[in-house]
């Protein structure tokens, strides 16, 4: 049993799934589900098709030159069977695996950075293009007029209350006399 | 699913191009099936002439084929490699791929024969 990788998205096609596909010129094409068969009876080139491996290490999207990727090279030549050896490989296997989804989290983490920047440095320019989308040109006065008119209609309503509650002791007396 | 009237490709160096089966009509054949064929075209000077009825093992289908591990393989083409009745190559060399499903019919001589096994 031997893990095998996409030819067209990269990923490891497990036993019991994908389609093997075998050229004329004897090339050997492995595809872990239908997608990627179809895209490549499509005649699509996976370096130009975005979510594939390919495009995105060609991208720099992704840690394409690493060498924790070296040592998952292909080797013919059958070792002959040590129980130490295969503890010592699955060990080193794990160790690698970590090593390299450090790596690959950097990487990312070091495109993400200057992304956020970007981002944040679109999203100021953006704002003073488009504000004309959340206000209107003319709404910004009449608010502030509005605001102001009711700041006004307050003020006499107070002046009004106090005017009644000074008025109140007055009145009494008038009626009183 | 070579059935009566397929046209395979030969892919042996006995001197046959291209050779169409024979067999009676109402099933079909696969890869490590022996087949009946007639020798549409081959070369001027090979083992086997033109029109001649020879018996054939097929070995690569376009139809695919699963496996008990549950991979699925198909080739781009439907060939065949001339065998005598004892399956026996005729030719001395087989271009082209051989699968392990011949391992299973006893066609060991194919198989060893071939340079690219999948």
């Amino acid at each position: 049993m031997r893990l095998e990788n996409c030819w067209f998205c990269s990923s490891t096609v497990y036993p019991g799934h994908g389609i093997t596909f075998v050229r004329n010129d004897c090339t050997v094409f492995r595809f872990c589900r239908s997608k990627c068969h179809k895209n490549f009876k499509m005649k699509r080139n996976p370096r130009k098709v975005r979510w594939t491996k390919a495009y995105r290490k060609l991208a720099g999207k992704e840690l394409a030159e690493d060498a924790t990727f070296e040592m998952e090279r292909r080797r013919n030549r059958p070792e002959k069977y040590d129980r130490e050896l295969v503890h010592k490989t699955v060990k080193a296997m794990e160790k690698i695996t970590e090593v390299r989804k450090a790596r690959q989290d950097r990487f990312w983490e070091a495109r993400m950075r200057k992304a956020r920047q970007q981002q944040r440095t679109a999203d100021v320019v953006s704002l003073e293009k488009e504000i004309h989308l959340v206000r209107a040109p003319g709404a910004m006065t009449a608010e502030a007029a509005a605001d102001k008119a009711a700041a006004a209609t307050k003020r006499k309503e107070k002046k009004r209350e106090n005017l009644r509650v000074a008025a109140e002791p007055v009145a009494a007396q008038a009626m009183q006399e | 699913m070579i059935q009566n009237g397929t046209v395979l490709q030969v892919s042996d160096n006995s001197g046959a191009k291209t050779a169409q089966c024979i067999n009676q009509s109402g099933r079909s054949w696969g890869i490590g099936d022996i087949i009946t064929v007639a020798i549409k075209a081959a070369a001027v000077r090979g083992k086997v002439a033109a029109g001649s009825v020879q018996k054939a093992v097929i070995v690569e289908t376009r139809k695919e084929f699963q496996r008990r591990d549950g991979s699925v393989v198909k080739f781009h083409q439907n060939s065949c490699v001339l065998v005598n009745a004892k399956a026996q190559p005729l030719g001395t060399r087989v271009l082209g791929f051989a699968t392990h499903e011949l391992r299973a019919r006893q066609l060991m001589k194919v198989l060893s024969l071939a340079t690219r096994v999948i």
